[in-house]
């Protein structure tokens, strides 16, 4: 059941549709996709062409009603919901336009939530290294509601980065912000990625953070085409 | 059957044997115990009742020679209904008229069939393993053959030991990922010296060309004076060129080969800008092009001075010469959190959108850059990239809505 694991993901015959008759949504319509290790690829496309749920079926985060996607070689979708999820934890990081942390939470315990979901042990100098490197060392007591859109946003990044994996899926993640933090938090994202040798995967419909991608997909009616 | 497999039957059959022994002295002496209470109990009740005591033994020596038939029956039930009313006893006890030995021989053919059952599971739990272990050199050997993709999937069942083998095979098959990554690394590495060969001696060739052919008309012997001179300049001109070019071929190599090494150090940026600037001073001079330094306050930034100067320059050269004259290229500095941002802009020819992110392409000029200057080999932009990336910096471009560019650079402001 391997493809090719020298490529980080695979997306083969990729297809989920919704709704039924004339309301029918092709939003992902067999798209095939292959992206290699270490790369930073950016997906562009009009809102509504089906790059979030494209990203979602990537994640693992839904299942698809057709195709197959594969991660370092695995078939994610063989694997059961229990599995599925356990290997997304492990692997996968995601980092959301409207930030998700939770506001009953500090800046120090959002970021250690998902090692805690595998009963991992929390490293603190792991932990402490991603707030240095992310600059959020000063913040890690503050509460979600006190942070401006920037931080909640490098809190987020740091969420995702903290599990340490191979590959971090980003669905607009400087959509809510202004034009100058929105290259900050771009600068530190890519930064760190290229330190830990991760594999991005950014859905953007700014031309300039597009830019910044070492690879540019763009989503048309449900496929990819390749910029 | 080998010696081994003797072997084992020899040890299953032990453990029946064990397994025989104690379950009848169990049984024995479960027997054993029953009488003696029976008997505590005859004692007792021939203690209270003397007068009785040969109906007593009688009815506990020889209980068929009663007529049992009755008291089984509807009497037998009044009874218990009584016993239960009043003491609270009830009658759980079905089945127990299995005799002693019937009892016995139950449990010693159970045992048995658990003694088989168990060597089964063992002899199965002891060919899965065997399996795994061919499976695991199967993929050693793989490996060995440079092959690392193809890591067969652990076939999961919960059996005892199924979480260390899936262990195993895990690591196994992010080893193989890691190798093979490496592998690729190698390749692509390889891959891009060729390239980057291929595309210098394309970029040698043709100015190459245009002064062997200046050289070439200068040795004709008819020739004027003028003439001559004016093919002289044009040599020097097409001499000039060559050896910009060599120049940035010459860095563009050496970064790509990693035979430079950027080392970010804490130093001045408005010293590595004022730098960059004075030395593309004159080109925009020339046009008649005025450069604005806007920076309020000097920033200790972590940059490679010597190579970040090089990326500043490369791009302040573009904004230059696709800039016309009587125009205005201006530098703003900001302190953002942690990165400081310098924009460029020009009020030049401007980028075209579908363009945008080409332009950091080895030797890529856009189309209107094409028409505009004959000069440039497209690798300014590229090293400028080149250069910021490796100190964790970003670059992106931005036609701006009236005419010209933007450039936003970003470098961190610490490391």
């Amino acid at each position: 059941m391997n493809k090719d694991s020298g490529k980080i993901l695979v997306v083969e015959d990729l297809v989920k549709y919704y709704g039924t008759g004339e309301n029918l949504v092709r939003a992902v319509d067999h798209t095939d996709l292959e992206i290699e290790r270490g790369k930073f690829t950016a997906i562009v496309g009009r809102s509504g062409s089906g790059k979030s749920t494209l990203l979602h079926l990537i994640g693992g985060l839904d299942r698809p009603d057709e195709g197959k996607v594969w991660i370092e070689g695995k078939d994610i979708f063989a694997l059961k919901d229990e599995r599925l999820a356990e290997f997304r934890r492990k692997k996968i990081g995601f980092v959301f336009q409207d930030f998700n942390l939770i506001p009953s939470l500090n800046v120090w315990e959002n970021i250690v939530l998902p090692l805690g979901l595998d009963n991992r042990k929390v490293k603190k100098e792991d932990v402490e290294e991603v707030l240095e490197k992310i600059g959020l060392t000063d913040k890690m007591k503050t509460m979600p509601n006190a942070l401006s859109g920037g931080q909640k946003q490098r809190t987020a990044i740091a969420r995702a980065l903290v599990t340490r994996p191979a590959m971090i899926l980003a669905d607009e993640p400087t959509g809510n912000l202004d034009s100058q933090t929105e290259l900050e938090v771009m600068s530190l994202l890519k930064s760190c990625v290229a330190d830990m040798g991760q594999t991005l995967i950014m859905i953007t419909h700014d031309e300039m953070i597009a830019q910044m991608a070492d690879r540019m997909i763009e989503i048309e009616d449900g496929k990819a085409v390749n910029c | 059957m080998d010696r081994n497999g003797h072997k084992k039957i020899r040890k299953y059959l032990m453990m029946y044997l064990i397994f025989f022994v104690l379950f009848s002295v169990f049984l024995l002496a479960l027997g054993k115990y029953q009488i003696s209470m029976d008997r505590r109990k005859m004692f007792a009740l021939m203690n209270e009742h003397p007068e009785l005591e040969a109906e007593i033994i009688a009815v506990w020596e020889k209980p068929e020679s009663r007529d049992l038939g009755d008291i089984r029956g509807a009497e037998n039930e009044k009874m218990a209904e009584v016993l239960e009313e009043k003491y609270g006893y009830r009658d759980e006890s079905f089945g127990l008229e299995l005799s002693w030995r019937g009892f016995w021989a139950v449990g010693i053919l159970a045992g048995a069939l658990l003694t088989v059952a168990m060597a089964g599971m063992s002899s199965k739990k002891r060919r899965d393993s065997r399996e795994n272990l061919k499976a695991l050199y199967e993929s050693l050997e793989q490996f060995r053959k440079g092959e690392f993709g193809d890591i067969p999937d652990y076939a999961a069942d919960y059996r005892e030991d199924s979480e260390s083998w899936m262990k195993v095979w895990e690591s196994l098959r992010e080893l193989g990922v890691y190798f093979d990554d490496l592998k690729r690394t190698l390749k692509e590495e390889e891959n891009r010296i060729k390239a980057l060969i291929t595309d210098i001696s394309h970029q040698l060739k043709t100015p190459l060309a245009s002064l062997r052919m200046s050289h070439e008309l200068m040795t004709d012997r008819n020739l004027t004076e003028e003439e001559r001179r004016e093919f002289q300049e044009q040599e020097e001109k097409e001499i000039e060129k060559l050896e910009t070019l060599l120049k940035e071929l010459v860095n563009l190599s050496r970064m790509e080969a990693h035979m430079i090494q950027i080392r970010p150090l804490p130093a001045s940026l408005k010293k590595t800008i004022a730098e960059a600037v004075s030395q593309i001073y004159v080109k925009a001079r020339n046009k008649e092009i005025e450069i604005q330094v806007e920076m309020k306050e000097d920033l200790e930034v972590c940059h490679d001075v010597k190579w970040t100067e090089e990326a500043f320059v490369n791009i302040l050269d573009n904004s230059v010469k696709y800039s016309r004259e009587h125009t205005t290229v201006t530098v703003r500095v900001k302190r953002l959190v942690r990165n400081v941002l310098i924009e460029v802009e020009d009020e030049g020819i401007g980028i075209e959108k579908e363009e945008l992110s080409r332009i950091y392409h080895r030797f890529y000029r856009g189309k209107s850059a094409r028409k505009m200057e004959g000069e440039g080999a497209g690798v300014g932009l590229y090293l400028a990239r080149l250069i910021l990336e490796r100190q964790g910096g970003t670059i992106s471009a931005k036609q701006k809505s009236g005419e010209g560019t933007i450039f936003r650079i970003t470098l961190p402001a610490v490391l």
